[in-house]
């Protein structure tokens, strides 16, 4: 039987990684109310954001003793000081408010009730799913894979060399760690296991990942609902659960859920922002972006799709004479990404890191693509065709699908930046990612083997919810169902 | 315009009825053949894990039961943190697993993979003391081990060794 206090270890850091996602939340006034759903979702994200900036800080600035005091109580101050921050902003704004009787509108019909009744089963099904796969993964220690090779053993090395300190860089070489270049996110939340572990755990460091999978269940599930029919929504919910990379999601401690995490809840609010004109949603932008940002350097590629996008709408908008979009308040939410990138490039040159390809003696990766391209593209298209595009299991045709759609009502949905900007954004990264794999600088077919239907992935459940959104855009039928209000009663005195 | 959006969106709910269908028989499936770990997750603490998990592999490598498993549990307990380990095993599967595994499972304890015992075993052994330790993976030991070095444990298929100079 588990120790009690196992079970402790077990729940403790994860109620903190809530919490204190919670208390940020509440300071830019984004409560349960507003999506009971996706609020689970959304905690968990900001919070294993803020839990990585508190570790960071703590292992950057020499931590003497390797005991969970000191990462705990950096969480639950932050969690406190959010907290009352949010109290005070809330009771500075505060106007007083006249009751007001609700308006009432049409209810539900039976039919919708229905499909209300099977999205919410879906759902509770989907989460079952999810929590016996964490339960089977538990059973199997990390010692394979990038989990183990990569992302674990970063972790490890800095728990054992006591923080961002000199032995650090010459610990990842004693116990030769690949990729040393990457983001620290990961590492970082598996650190803050370790501490409450009091050492290294060879499978509790995986649980900060395994909730996160859960996370993406109910932003995704969310997003999908503000989208479409129940009954559709369920149904897409459901096909994204049962792919095979986002079963591993639940299995491993990879980079590959936060990226996941990020580009469901980045797409989610810029949809909810642009569809539902809700401005309130733009700090989940931020946060979304961040954890891109911070999950993986595949990151760097999905920014520079996104500006790419953002450059060709706006010039599309001066060829055809219309006025560019004014600079929006979405602008706001680069800001935090942009800032991680800087602290990743920070610390790489602090400790002399950089990605194994960037000093490879044949040259660079332009000279590899330009070299390679007539040879590599065939095997790199076909695979992405076969083994992603067209492959059901992996992305059930979501990429396909979506493009058929934008293609059928070009007009309506790609009249303007909501579904244009993320679609092009979309198609750039994985553009990208073709152009990566035909200049790597390994064998190709091991590469793609090991890497590429992993890194495709990344944005596949984002897709599907952008899917879901174009149909919206174009079908309203197909779109959620909304109460019919009457038209207010206005008293007229003539003259 | 009507008749195209009334066919694309009959094509649409098809497909998700497709996708969605063959995923719910998929999970439905899936759930059947997670619910026996559910019990054990509940239940077994984290050496208790890593030893179900050895044992699996000890079958899949046609070790004997609880080679890998003693294995790791006797390093775990006997040796120190910072102990440099010579792992011996003839068979390269095995090799590669044991190593794998153990030095990931053990960090920070170092490994190193030899095959067999080579003949100027001692004068690598004497550079890295102190802490050296010599794990066989097998069915007998070496004899000049016996001569040289203090044994710590054994199994059914595994020597663990303690070299002091």
């Amino acid at each position: 039987m588990p120790n009690p206090m196992d079970v402790l270890r077990i729940a403790g850091p994860l109620l903190l990684i809530y919490f204190l996602g919670a208390s940020i939340l509440a300071f830019f006034r984004i409560r349960f109310s507003k999506d009971p759903l996706a609020y689970p979702g959304w905690a968990l994200g900001t919070g294993a954001l803020g839990t990585g900036f508190l570790i960071f800080a703590w292992l950057w600035f020499r931590p003497q003793t390797a005991t969970a005091l000191i990462p705990d109580l950096l969480v639950g101050g932050a969690m406190l000081l959010f907290f009352i921050l949010s109290k005070l902003k809330e009771a500075r704004t505060r106007k007083p408010t006249h009751p007001l009787t609700p308006k009432l509108g049409t209810p539900p019909s039976v039919g919708i009730r229905f499909e209300r009744g099977i999205f919410v089963l879906v759902v509770l099904f989907v989460v079952a799913l999810v929590l016996l796969r964490i339960a089977s993964a538990s059973l199997e220690p990390m010692v394979a894979g990038d989990e183990a090779g990569i992302w674990s053993q970063k972790a490890k090395v800095l728990w054992l060399s006591g923080g961002f300190n000199q032995r650090y860089p010459r610990l990842l070489d004693f116990w030769p760690t690949p990729q040393k270049d990457y983001p620290l996110l990961n590492p970082l939340l598996q650190v803050f296991e370790f501490a409450n572990w009091g050492r290294i755990t060879l499978i509790a460091n995986r649980l900060p990942f395994q909730a996160l999978s859960l996370a993406t269940i109910f932003v995704l599930a969310a997003g999908l609902r503000k989208r479409l029919r129940p009954s559709l929504a369920a149904l897409i919910l459901l096909m994204v659960s049962s792919w095979r990379l986002f079963a591993w999601d639940s299995f491993e401690g990879d980079g590959e859920v936060l990226m996941v995490l990020g580009s469901v809840m980045a797409l989610d609010s810029w949809l909810r922002y642009r569809l539902d004109s809700d401005s309130s949603i733009l700090p989940l932008l931020a946060i979304g972006l961040s954890l891109l940002a911070w999950g993986k350097n595949e990151a760097l590629m999905i920014g520079a799709a996104l500006m790419i996008a953002a450059l060709l709408l706006s010039f599309l908008h001066i060829l055809r004479k219309k006025p560019i979009a004014r600079p929006s308040k979405a602008l706001f939410a680069l800001v935090p990404p942009i800032l991680i990138f800087a602290l990743n490039r920070t610390v790489n040159t602090h400790f002399g890191f950089e990605s194994p390809w960037a000093r490879d003696p044949r040259g660079t990766l332009l000279d590899f693509f330009v070299n390679q391209i007539s040879s590599y593209s065939p095997i790199v298209l076909r695979f992405f065709w076969e083994e992603i595009f067209f492959y059901a299991k992996h992305s059930g045709y979501v990429g396909i699908a979506l493009l058929l759609w934008i293609l059928t009502f070009p007009r309506k949905t790609l009249g303007e930046w909501t579904i244009t900007f993320p679609a092009l954004a979309l198609l750039g990264t994985w553009l990208a990612t073709i152009c990566v794999f035909i200049a790597t600088p390994a064998e190709v077919k091991w590469h793609l083997l090991t890497a590429a239907k992993r890194v495709a992935f990344q944005t596949m459940p984002a897709c599907a919810l952008l899917l879901a959104a174009a149909v919206d855009k174009t079908v309203p039928a197909l779109g959620p169902w909304k109460p019919a209000f009457p038209p207010d009663r206005v008293e007229l005195e003539l003259p | 315009m009507l008749v195209k959006t009334k066919i694309a969106s009959f094509l649409f709910i098809g497909y998700l009825l497709w996708q969605g269908g063959v995923a719910g028989y998929q999970m439905g499936t899936e759930v059947k053949t997670r619910i026996p770990d559910l019990l054990p997750a509940l239940t077994m603490d984290e050496t208790a894990r890593i030893r179900r998990d050895l044992g699996l592999w000890e079958k899949r490598l046609h070790l004997p039961a609880g080679t890998l498993q003693e294995s790791f549990q006797s390093l775990a307990r006997r040796t120190p943190e910072h102990a440099k380990i010579f792992l011996i095993s003839d068979d390269p599967n095995t090799r590669d697993m044991v190593l794998s595994h153990l030095k990931i499972l053990l960090l920070p304890r170092r490994f190193w993979l030899l095959d067999h015992i080579p003949s100027d075993w001692e004068s690598k052994a004497r550079s890295l003391l102190p802490s050296l330790f010599i794990l066989e993976i097998g069915p007998e030991s070496d004899p000049r081990l016996r001569e040289k070095a203090t044994l710590l444990n054994a199994g059914k298929g595994f020597f663990l060794w303690e070299y002091e100079g």
